[in-house]
This record gives C-alpha cells, structure tokens and sequence, in this order.
C-alpha cells in the first residue's frame, strides 16, 4: 500500500501498482484464453441474439401483426425498448464527455466500459425503429436522399426524422470518441503482442500510434474538440426522443417538462446500467483495484440526483394535469395511477423514486451487493417508465370508444430478449478483444492523492 | 485498341451530333468486319468459341453484356387483353353503369363496372325509400360472388344437366303418390303468384309461405279486423307519437328502410310539423329501443299486460281492465295520456300472438290512426301462414306428404323444432330444394334445383305507398344456376322465360296512362327506374268489426313458464340468418352490443351482477327442450329476468364463413296459440366456468363525461336553438387560420345526430366502396377492425332504464391534422381541398399517426389481408387500390367519388352542383343523416348546416379543426315521466 498523504482527496488506484503491472492487470485477458465463465455468458448471449433474430425474421416475413398492438395502440414494447436502450446509453458519452469537461478525473477508470455500453444501447435502440416499421424493407424513405420522386421527400416537421438525425448523430460522435480513446491502448496491446497476426491487426487499429509527445498532443487536443461535440449531444439526443411524444396531443404525452425529465430518466438509467456492468465486471475481471468502491459510490450519487429529478417529474405532471383544468390530461394521469395499469405505474414509482433513495446512507452505497440489487430495480422502473408513458397514455385517450388493452405477445417478449443477447454478445466481445479500462488515462491518476501527485494532465 | 484510328473529333464544340467519320453509329459498325461478315454468318454459336483471337471474344462478349439490359426496354406483350370486339354503346371502361333492381323488397341501384356489379346503392326515385338502403343490401354485392353457391342442378347428391334435371323431376313427381306442397317465402310480386298459382293448378301442388321470423300475428289480426291478410303499413312521418311494445321498426320490424326515412324526417327538429314523440317499451336493448325519447324495460309479460291496460282505456273496454304492479300502471298511464294528447298516433307491436295484434288494431282504430299513420293494404302478395306450415310439419311426419318442394326457405335450420321437420322430411319421396348454396335443408334433399342470386332475376315487388318496384339481372347468371321461376315453368312445360311470361303479364294489364301511350315505353320506363307508382295494384282494408274483448281475456289468460324469460331477437346484420356466410355482416357491430362474428346472450346488468357474470363468460341457457352454451353479453337495458339470443346463427351448412358461428337460437321459438311464439320461452341459466371473450369493436360503454356527443331536451331546443351546444372547454388559439384552405373546394361533413339510428348502414356502405378488408374475429378481438366508419355508441344514465347516443365516427379530415405533421415520410398529407389524404405507396408504417389521432379513426394493415377468394375479388371497387400490409388507411372522403363528380361537371362544362359527388356513407344512409358537399358553395345543404345553431365538432377544443360536423341531439323529453 502506498502512503496515504492526502487527507482531502482519495486516491483513486489505491494500491500501489507500477506502470507495466497496470497494464498487466488490464491487457491480460487480451492476450490468454477465454475463461469458462466468459465462454458460458458469450454462449448464452449468442444463443439469445440467434432466438432474437429468428423472431424478428418472422415477424418481417409475417406482419406486425404478430405484435400484440391495435387500432388503438400503434406503440407499447417496441418504443419502450427504443427509448429504454436509448436511455441506457447516455451514460457512457456523459462520462466522458460532461465529466472530462469537468475534470472529474475518477471517470478515467470506468469511461472505456461506459462508452462501450453506450454504443451498444445505441445500436440495440436502433433496430427497434427499424422493425417497428409496417414495411421496414422501406426503412430508406426517412433518409433525405435525392430521388425522384418529386414532392415526396422528408417531413421535417416529425419528431421521428429528428429521431433519425439526433440518433445517428449520437452515434457516430460516440463511436468516433470512444474509438479515438482506444488509440493508446491499442498501440499498447499492438506493443506487447508477440503474435505476428495480432501485430499486424491491432497494429493497423492504432493507426500507428507512435506515443510521441506530438502524438500525445493530437490526441489531447482531438479528445477536447469531441468532447465539446459529444456534450450537447448528450443532452440533445433524449431532448428529442422525448419530443415524439412532447409535440403529440395525446394527453399524457403532449407534456412540456418532456425534455429535461427523458435527459435526467436517460442519466439515471444510464447510469444504473453502466453500475449493474461494473460491478460484474470488476469482480470478474479483477480490476477492483481501478474500479474502486469510491467509483461505485460517486455513481451512486449521481443516481440519487437524477432519480429525484425524475421523481419531480412525475410528482410535477400529475401537479400540472390537476392544475391545467383539462379533463383529459386529469383522467390521463388519474388511470396511470389507478387504472387498468396501476401496477406498472407502481412499480415505476417504487423502482425509480424510492429505491434510490437508499443511497443516502454512505454504508449502502459502499455495499456492492446491496448496489447491484438497486441498480436491478432502477433498470426495471426505467423500462416501466417508458411503458407507462407510452402504453397507458394511448391506451385510454380522448374518445372512450376507442379505449383498448395490450398485452404482448412471445414475438414481442423474445425481440426484447434477443436485444439484451444482442448487447451481451457486443459486450463480451468487447471485454475480450479490446482494453476494457483506458490504461494510458488511468496510469495519469495513478499518483492522485499521493506523494508526490503533481496534476498530469494528460487530458485536457 | 484498333480503332483509334477512328479518334477524331467533329472539330467544333457544337454537340450537333453530326456524323463524322470514324464514328461509329451502332454497335456493329463498332465491329470488326470480319466479326460483322464472318462470325454472324458462321452462325451465333460458333462466335463464341476460343479460337478466335481474344479481342473479338470481348467484343462479342462486351457486346452481349451491354445488349442485355436493352431487351429488357422491349415491350412484353400483354397476353391476356380482350378486345371490346363488339363494345356495348353504353359501357365504356373506368366508366359505371347503375342498373335499377330490387333486394328483398328494397329498390336498389346495382353499380356495375366492365360487366361487374360491385355496389349497391339506394334508388332515390323510390318513394318508399328514398335512396335509403340496409346493411343487407350493401353487403349483397357479396353474396352475388358466394364462391360457395352451387354450380349446377343436383340430383341425388351428383351434378346434373338441367335438361337431365327436369326430366328426371318430372318423372319422379308423376311416380310419386302422396300430397304435393311447394314451400315459399312471401312471395310478393304478383307475376310469381300468378305462375305459382298455374304451377298449383297443373301439378297438383299446394303452396304454403314460410317465414322464420313471421309476422303471422298481425297478418290474422288483420284478417279478422279487416277481411285482408296482410301486413300493417306505417306512414310514420305523420305521427306525432310512436308507442312501440317491442317493435324494432328502424332494424328488424317491418320496412325497416321506408320507415327509417319516414320516423327520421320528424326527428328533425325544425320539421314544421314538429319533433315527433317515440316511446318504446321493450325486453332487450334494440336499435330502435335506442333511439326512443322514453325507453322501458319490461318483461314480455309486462309489455303485454301494459298493453292490455292501454287498450281497455283507450278503445274504452273497462272488463279488460287489470291489476298492475304500480310501476307498470304508471307506464300504461303514461302511455294513454300521450296517446290520447296526440293528433296523430300509432302504435305497434311485434308481438306475434294474434290476440295481441287485435288489440293493438283495436287501439289504433281507436286512436283514429288507420288510414294515417298505418294502413292495411290489400294487393296480390301472400304472407306467412304459421299454421299452416306447422300442419305441414304435423303431415310430413305422418307420412302424408310425397313431394315437397322449398323455395328459398330453410326450415331444416330455422323451424322452431329442426328435429321433427327433419324427421318428417325423410319420410317424403321427393325433397327439392332451390338452395343458391347448400343449407341445411338443400343437403337433405333429392332435387336441388338452385335459385339465381336476386340480381341475376327478373321479378318485381309490390312495395309500400303505392310503388312497385321491378327486380332484373344486372349480370348473367355467374354459376350454373337457373331462376327458381323457371324452373317451376319448365316442370309445366311452359315454354319461354320468366321474363317474357311477367313481360305479358304487364302488357295485359297495360292501360296507357301518365302519357306513355306505347306499352315497350311503359317497360323500358320501368326497368330504368326500377319504380314506379301503380296505386290500381294496391287497395286499403277498412276496418271491420273484431272482438278485441275476448282477445284481451285470451291474452291474460295466457299462461306463462317459470325461471328466466327466454326471448330471441333478429340482429340488424345477420336477421334471420339467410345472409349468414357473409363475412362483411358478420363483422359489423351490432349496433347495440359493439360485437362482431358471434351471437351471444344478452343479460341485464343486474342479473349479471346477482350471479356474477362478466360479459365472455361462457353461460348455458337451457329450457325443458333445448339449450345452447353461449358467451354472456352484458347489456344495459335487459329486462332482469330476461335473457335474450339473437337467430340467424349456428348454421351448419353455410359455406365457409356461416357454418359454425354461434349458436341456433330457433330451438328457443314456440309454436303457441296458433303462431310461432318467439318470446315465450322459459328456463335457467348455468355458468360453464369458460371464458370467450366477445369480438368487441368497442369496449368501453360510457362517454365518462366527456364532451362528445351534445344533447338537449326539445323544451330547451325551443327556447334556445343553440342549446346544449355550448362547449364544456375553450382554449385560447394562438395558430393563424390555413389561408391555402379558404379558396375553391371546399370539402366538408355534417352528420345529425338526431336522425343518426346507429344502424350501421354507412359502415358497410364504406367497407364495399372502399375495398375495406374483413379481418375475422381473432383480429377484432384484438381491437384490430378495419372500418373507416364507425358507430360509437354511449349509455348514460341507469343501467336498466339506459338512455344511449350512437355517434358515426370517420377521418376527420382536420384542417390542422395533428396526423400530418408526425409522418417522417410525408405520407399523409393535405390537400388543398382540405382532405387529409393517406399515400399508401408512400407509409412505411410507423402508427405515429393513428397513435396521434384524438379520434382513433386511422387503420392500419397489420397482415397481408385476405383477397384471394377469386369471386369475391370481383366485387372490388377497381377505383381504390388494395392496401398492402404495414399500410395506414383511412377514411378518404370517398375521393374517388369527388374525382368522378368533379370529371362529370366538367365534362359537362359546368359548375360542380350540390348532389353531384356524395360520399357512399352517405348514399347509404336511410334517414339522411349524413350530408357532404363544398362548404364554400353558400347555397348547398353543407353550407346551411354549418350555420346551424346545433352544430358543432368534436373535441373542438384541441383546434385540429375536423371537416366533420355533428349536430345537437335534441330528445322530445315529456316533463313528467314514469
């Protein structure tokens, strides 16, 4: 153990590691055989992913039909899905971008992992705009591309083109930033490599990388501009996704507090997940050295204010729907409450606004079991959370002659299943074939709250 | 390459494309000429082979690969066109032709395109109707395209010639010992009475006319009041007050369509001769118990009592007089002070024990009202003969009949006792029936002799007021059926056709009158109209003497079962049942009920509430003789010890859709005191524990004090005309009007809810115009129907005293569609016609519009929907596509028929007239209540009503500004009430 000199700042690699043991400790698995455990959870990943991409053949093949929608409900598990994995992937660029802005140098630990899980989410987000499409084989129509077609092009008055836009903008930014992160440590597996094969592979993936100071100083400087791009994205991309329902009528979704309550839900969800992963994975993969309790318990907090921000929300929407006198927005919010779906809306509340509120108490939140378990739960408010929104909003509107139920159907049950196979099969390729921790940043806070700490700034 | 010597330019940039030398023109000049002169010549094979050098072999090859895609520039010839090698003067292609006939009583307008009939349409020269039409008329087209009918005479189960047929008929008729009956439905078209009539003569046969559902009790009743056994005709637009004890006169009772337009022209409010006053009093919720401005419920043992009560103070017949409960005294009071305050009345009742009627005709005769408001009129046709029949039955099984003949009747499906006629049927020699497809009864007879559809049929019709109204082919006949007619004429060995046979029978009785002097004018005149009035064939009964006093003691002498009052009903759709493989009925909503494909038993809220019983749970309802399992439908409404199913279902030969729906409700029907009792069962019901959920179009049954459907009371009417007009909810506007929807057409709705029945007429209307697909009950039991119109219905009030609105709901077309703005693709969009248009080819069908929709009018195609039966296909409208599956649809105006309208006016080089283009809900519509046209015409109706103090649109308040207008139901609510 190193010698603690700080009294106000806790390091953040609390033991006391040299720069090749770091690198030991994160490039390892890179470089031996799989384990069993990582064998079995890849498996069942790509068995998942198969089953999901069996059922939504047929459904392409067969119609929407095999959904469990109506005349009156048009959206319920495949918008959910999207706004939930959406959602889920707003924590990574957060971490990177808003908290490198920031200089919240702790995020040096758990930015590669987070960004990882955000591309994914995104990707799984993605599919579901496409296959909740009647004729998803049409899908090109929401592009702007030039044809001639005359009159016929893009509405851009609809909040889903924005939703192409916002979407794949956050995309390709988040893709490039974490991409761009991965330059140094892939020139360091590319280094350590005694294949000829990987050489060559990683080698070509560094973009030869050479580790100058002038390199060093691109990077810095790149790292800084993506940044500058990725944050407003961050807030941008559920402002929008939360505009397909905040530009409706439908009472329940024509709601001006749409925007910041989606980006605080997205944080908090975000959050949540990027929590349930690490706690895995530093376990597994014994980095509890660089992912530290410190890491767990900042998170922690982060998801005590988001997830009573959203608590405000809901609390404020139903204030304004007695406050407005509209007799629909009344009874909208009234039937989440106490009608047919109460129980979700119940369980929203449960998951997403109280089971934070444990966090207060420092001892459970240094409690990775305890942790793990409340991260579970805000996962499964968040998803009820977009449910709700969706499904009981359209499912009793204006005219009561149209009032209808959904339940889905094990078409829509195995999409879901199959998109978490999805993610899961991403992940684990990505645990196993790239850095799983920024190496290169986390050896820059290796001396914070040390003798010795000097602010290296090797970002920003 | 080794032609750069042929690389030179034309000198100037002028791009004239002049051909200078070296240039080469077409590709084989671009070859070598030993490649031009030599390899072609050596046969195409041969050029391919590798001994030439390798520069030719990419020349060729390069040639061919760039030829490909040009064949592809060839126009394929089309291999199946048919020339109009002899082209009728009056068809033209993409262009309609309206052929007036007849569909069960009811004059109609067959449109028919290239040869095809693909619409039904009211005929707005008849009086009677007035362009009105049913459900059953707008889903006929269909049934004309029953890929099911039979396709040639049968004898003993095997196809036959029909030259083999007769022969073979006639002899096994003449070998033959025992009675001979031929069975009919009403026959009302006096030519087929006269050929009958002939046919009984010469073959020896008696006739006998069976209904199902008969209205024998008023038919004797009025024998012995009249002297004529016939049917009562209801002027109902001049009554001011309507009693009706179970009468379902706007649906089931009677001719529903004339009666419709006469009732819904005194729903007006603004009529001079005033808002009519209708109180009914009833066992079950009927489309017309939901109009009503005083609805009752009572058991068919009350409405009888009241009955009797009402009739010993009006016709003054104190021994009649009996002990009521006070409830039901207060109602019978209630009842003959309105009466007896009305200029003009009329009363009715479905009842159809005779004793029953004769009081009834007693009341009205009493009240003044024959000759006013219902008339009975005399003319050739014949009528349902209950007793008869039921002797017929009696006989057949005592072995006594040897022939039997059934004309479009089926009563081995729907005789009150299917047992015992089958029983007796086997014991006749010869069984013929003239079945279109195979029912029940066609599949137990010998002979099956099948019929033509009516609109491959001459005939006519003695109508209502005064009108005939002539039935003709407007399609050869499409399978290899014959005219039932003429079939019995070739059994005579009557030479010729039906037509030449009732083309005679006119001429006979042709007197040059209306300034037609020359009969073939007379005939031609006829046919294009398909109406015409001829009063001479048409006499009205008076009234003679009956007994009414002794009918009111048989009435109370009526002994009644115990346990729970089992009464059947006809539903608006199915009726009787003879349609039941009509797949666009069965999945309308029953007008009451909202359920679709299925009959089901209907209880009170109360009962269900006592036994615990949920609407889907499957319930058992037997008596001491039969009992059918059911799903429980509860209704509010429903008498509390009665429970109602609806005929017409469980059929077990009717083709693919019919066979198998339901449960057989005639089991449930007496034969009492001489006449087919349909309300008198009595017996128990049983849960089974199973569930089935009803196939609902709408689940919700209260407008949960929302502001949608506005109603006053005809008081404040008078005092206000705008009243009960006045929004719950204003919100402030900030948007600017759309100035682009100011100018030229433009196209707006109103529909008036107080003449609206709810019958559903429009929503088939729609489906058959529209090419709307039918989807099956699984699909609307996931909330999955398809119609672009739709009838909403509310209740309100108490539960077993409801008071109900029906509201038609369609696209709204809203000048700010909230539809439009959220499709990424511009797939929905506006036209400057203000019409909200759906791009089919376009919707990549994301449902962010139908989710956007405050009305839920948008339909999306969840599946490839069915449209490969190769008939039914031929009554596709070819003026609106198919929708592919992963496609929003929705009501469009009916733009094909603004397109048509617009063409023709001005083809025709003049301005567009109100009542040029009218959409086809419209059309259908028996009481008129929908009204289309250009707002920005001052002078037509849709510019009037818009003005109207009574009209409004729904949800106003979210200014998405719909096209579609409703107006204020106003009830004729009496100030004291029962």
């Amino acid at each position: 153990m190193a010698e603690h000199v700080s009294k106000l700042r806790q390091p953040l690699v609390p033991e006391d590691r040299t720069y090749k043991q770091m690198s030991e400790d994160v490039l390892d698995t890179l470089e031996r055989k799989p384990t069993k455990a990582w064998l079995a959870g890849f498996s069942i990943s790509v068995l998942f992913l198969t089953i999901g991409l069996i059922v939504i053949g047929y459904q392409i093949a067969t119609g929407i039909g095999v959904w469990g929608l109506n005349k009156t409900i048009g959206w319920s598990w495949d918008i959910t899905n999207f706004v939930f994995c959406v959602g889920i992937g707003h924590a990574g660029t957060l971490i990177s971008a808003i908290l490198l802005i920031f200089r919240q140098r702790w995020r040096t630990a758990i930015n590669r992992a987070a960004e990882a899980m955000t591309i994914f989410a995104v990707a799984c987000a993605g599919l579901f705009p496409l296959i909740h499409m009647g004729r998803p084989w049409l899908a090109y129509f929401v592009f702007p591309y030039p044809n001639t077609l005359g009159p016929l092009w893009v509405n851009f008055k609809s909040p889903l083109l924005w939703d192409v836009f916002a979407i794949s903008t956050y995309l390709t930014v988040s893709l490039v930033f974490w991409y761009m992160g991965l330059l140094p440590d892939l020139a360091t597996v590319r280094d350590r490599t005694k294949s000829k094969f990987r050489k060559a592979i990683y080698g070509a993936l560094s973009f030869g990388w050479n580790g100058s100071t002038r390199t060093w100083h691109h990077f810095e400087v790149l790292s800084l501009i993506l940044a500058g791009l990725a944050t407003p994205l961050v807030l941008s991309v559920h402002t929008i996704v939360s505009f397909d329902f905040a530009t409706s009528v439908i009472p329940g979704w024509h709601t001006t507090i749409f925007p910041p309550y989606f980006v605080a839900g997205a944080i908090f969800s975000g959050f949540g997940m990027v929590l349930t992963l690490l706690i895995i994975t530093r376990k597994v993969m014994n980095w509890e050295n660089y992912i530290t309790v410190g890491h767990v318990e900042a998170m922690c907090k982060v998801i005590i204010l988001t997830g009573t921000m959203v608590g405000l929300a809901y609390g404020t929407e139903f204030f304004i729907a007695w406050y407005s006198g509209n007799p629909y927005e009344r009874y909208a919010f009234v039937n989440r409450a106490f009608g047919p779906y109460w129980w979700a809306y119940w369980t929203m509340i449960s998951c997403n606004v109280i089971s934070p509120q444990f966090f207060w108490f420092k001892k459970l939140r240094r409690n990775m079991t305890f942790v793990f378990i409340i991260t579970i739960f805000v996962n499964i408010g968040m998803w009820f959370e977009r449910f709700v929104i969706i499904t009981t909003s359209l499912h009793r509107d204006f005219l009561p002659s149209s009032w209808a139920m959904y339940s889905p159907t094990w078409v829509e049950i195995w999409t879901f299943i199959g998109t978490f196979g999805l993610f899961f099969t991403l992940f684990f390729l990505f645990i196993r074939l790239l850095p799983g921790i920024a190496v290169a940043e986390v050896k820059s806070v290796k001396r914070y709250g040390q003798k010795g700490d000097k602010p290296v700034n090797v970002i920003a | 390459m080794s032609d750069n010597k042929n690389d030179k330019t034309c000198g100037t940039s002028c791009g004239c494309g002049t051909p200078v030398e070296g240039y080469w023109q077409n590709v084989e000049d671009k070859l070598p000429t030993e490649a031009k002169t030599q390899e072609f010549a050596d046969g195409e094979f041969d050029s391919f082979s590798i001994k030439k050098d390798r520069r030719s072999f990419l020349k060729i090859m390069g040639f061919s690969v760039s030829a490909l895609p040009l064949t592809g520039c060839v126009k394929i010839p089309v291999r199946k066109a048919i020339p109009y090698l002899e082209k009728q003067a009056t068809q033209y292609p993409g262009v309609a032709n309206y052929f007036a006939t007849t569909f069960k009583g009811n004059p109609v307008m067959i449109k028919v395109r290239e040869g095809r009939p693909i619409k039904a349409e009211g005929n707005k020269l008849s009086v009677a109707t007035e362009g009105g039409t049913d459900a059953q008329i707008q889903a006929s087209i269909l049934d004309l395209y029953d890929s099911n009918r039979l396709r040639s005479a049968y004898v003993d189960g095997k196809a036959v010639e029909w030259d083999e047929f007769d022969k073979k008929l006639k002899s096994a008729i003449s070998e033959q010992s025992g009675k001979k009956v031929l069975v009919t439905r009403e026959v009302t078209s006096p030519s087929e009475i006269k050929l009958i009539n002939e046919f009984k003569d010469s073959m020896g046969f008696d006739h006998v006319v069976y209904e199902p559902v008969s209205r024998y009790g008023i038919y004797k009743a009025n024998e012995k009041a009249f002297g004529a056994f016939a049917p009562n005709t209801y002027f109902l637009e001049d009554a001011d007050t309507i009693v009706s004890f179970g009468a379902d006169f706007l649906g089931t009772f009677g001719n529903n369509v004339q009666q419709s337009a006469d009732y819904s022209k005194r729903r007006v409010p603004t009529n001079p001769k005033g808002l009519n006053k209708h109180i009914h009093v009833e066992a079950l919720m009927s489309l017309t118990g939901s109009n009503a401005d005083h609805r009752y419920t009572r058991s068919v043992k009350s409405q009888r009592e009241v009955l009797t009560n009402v009739y010993a103070s009006i016709a003054g017949d104190s021994s009649a007089k009996a002990k009521l409960s006070e409830a039901d005294q207060k109602l019978a009071d209630f009842v003959v002070k309105e009466l007896k305050a009305s200029k003009s009345s009329v009363l009715m009742s479905d009842d159809n024990n005779v004793d029953v009627q004769v009081m009834v005709a007693a009341i009205n005769k009493a009240l003044g009202n024959y000759g006013n408001t219902v008339k009975v009129v005399k003319t050739e046709a014949v009528y349902a003969n209950d007793e008869q029949f039921n002797k017929l039955v009696e006989d057949m099984n005592a072995g006594k009949i040897g022939t039997a003949m059934f004309l479009g009747t089926n009563p081995a499906y729907n005789f009150h006792a299917p047992k015992t006629f089958v029983e007796g049927l086997k014991k006749v020699g010869i069984r013929v029936s003239f079945a279109l497809a195979a029912d029940e009864t066609s599949t137990l007879c010998n002979f099956v002799a099948p019929d033509n559809h009516a609109y491959e049929t001459w005939s006519y019709n003695m109508g209502v007021e005064g009108e005939v109204s002539f039935t003709q082919p407007v399609i050869q006949p499409l399978f290899g059926s014959r005219m039932a007619t003429e079939t019995l004429m070739a059994l005579m060995d009557k030479e010729g056709s039906f037509h030449d046979y009732m083309k005679a029978n006119w001429k006979n009785s042709f007197s040059p009158s209306n300034g037609i002097s020359v009969f073939e004018n007379f005939w031609n005149k006829a046919l294009h109209d398909g109406v015409m009035q001829v009063s001479s064939m048409f006499s009205e009964a008076s009234y003679g003497s009956v007994n009414a006093s002794s009918s009111a003691k048989a009435v109370k002498a009526i002994k009644y079962g115990k346990g729970l009052n089992v009464v059947t009903y006809q539903k608006f759709a199915i009726q009787d049942g003879d349609m039941a493989n009509n797949p666009l009925l069965h999945e309308m909503p029953d007008p009451i009920t909202k359920a679709t494909w299925d009959n089901y038993i209907m209880v009170s809220p109360s009962f269900a509430k006592a036994n615990n019983i949920k609407s889907g749970d499957v319930v058992k309802v037997e008596t001491e003789s039969y009992n059918v399992t059911l799903p429980a439908a509860v209704i509010p409404g429903v008498e509390a010890n009665t429970v109602a199913v609806a005929v017409g279902y469980g059929r077990t030969q009717s083709g693919k859709v019919g066979t198998g729906m339901g449960a057989n409700a005639f089991p449930f029907v007496t034969f009492a005191n001489g006449s087919f009792d349909y309300n008198t069962s009595f017996g128990k019901l049983s849960k089974t524990g199973a569930h089935r959920g009803l196939a609902l179009s709408q689940t919700s049954m209260s407008m949960h004090g929302r502001d949608i459907v506005r109603e006053t009371t005809l008081e404040k009417f008078e005092s206000d005309k705008g009243a009960g007009n006045k929004p719950k909810m204003k919100l402030p506007q900030i948007y600017p009007v759309h100035h682009q929807l100011q100018e030229g057409h433009q196209w707006a709705m109103a529909i008036d809810l107080n003449t609206c029945t709810g019958c559903s007429t429009c929503v088939i209307a729609c489906n058959t115009e529209n090419n709307v697909p039918v989807v099956g009950r699984t699909e609307v039991h996931r909330r999955r129907d398809m119609h672009w119109m739709r009838i909403d219905r509310y209740f309100a009030g108490d539960e077993q005293e409801p008071e109900t609105v029906h509201m038609p709901m369609l696209c709204q077309h809203c000048e700010n569609a909230p539809c439009e703005n959220v499709c990424p693709v511009l797939a929905t969009v506006h036209s400057s016609d203000g019409i909200n248009q759906q791009v089919y080819n376009r919707c990549i069908g994301t449902r962010y519009c139908a989710n956007n929709c405050p009305y839920k009018v948008r339909r999306f195609n969840w599946f490839n929907y069915d449209h490969s039966d190769e008939y039914a296909r031929l009554a596709l409208n070819p003026d609106v596509s198919i929708r592919s599956r992963g496609v929003m649809e929705k009501c469009s105006f009916c733009m094909q028929r603004i397109q048509e309208g617009k063409l023709k006016a001005k083809r025709e080089r003049r301005e567009l007239q109100p009542g040029d283009i009218e959409t086809a809900c419209q059309q259908s519509c028996p009481t008129n209540a929908i009204v289309f046209g250009d707002m920005n015409d001052k002078n037509s109706p849709i510019a009037k009503m818009l003005e109207n103090p009574r009209t409004y649109t729904v949800l106003e308040e979210l200014n998405v500004k719909p096209r579609v207008n409703y107006m204020v139901k106003v009830r004729n609510k009496s100030k004291e009430e029962v």
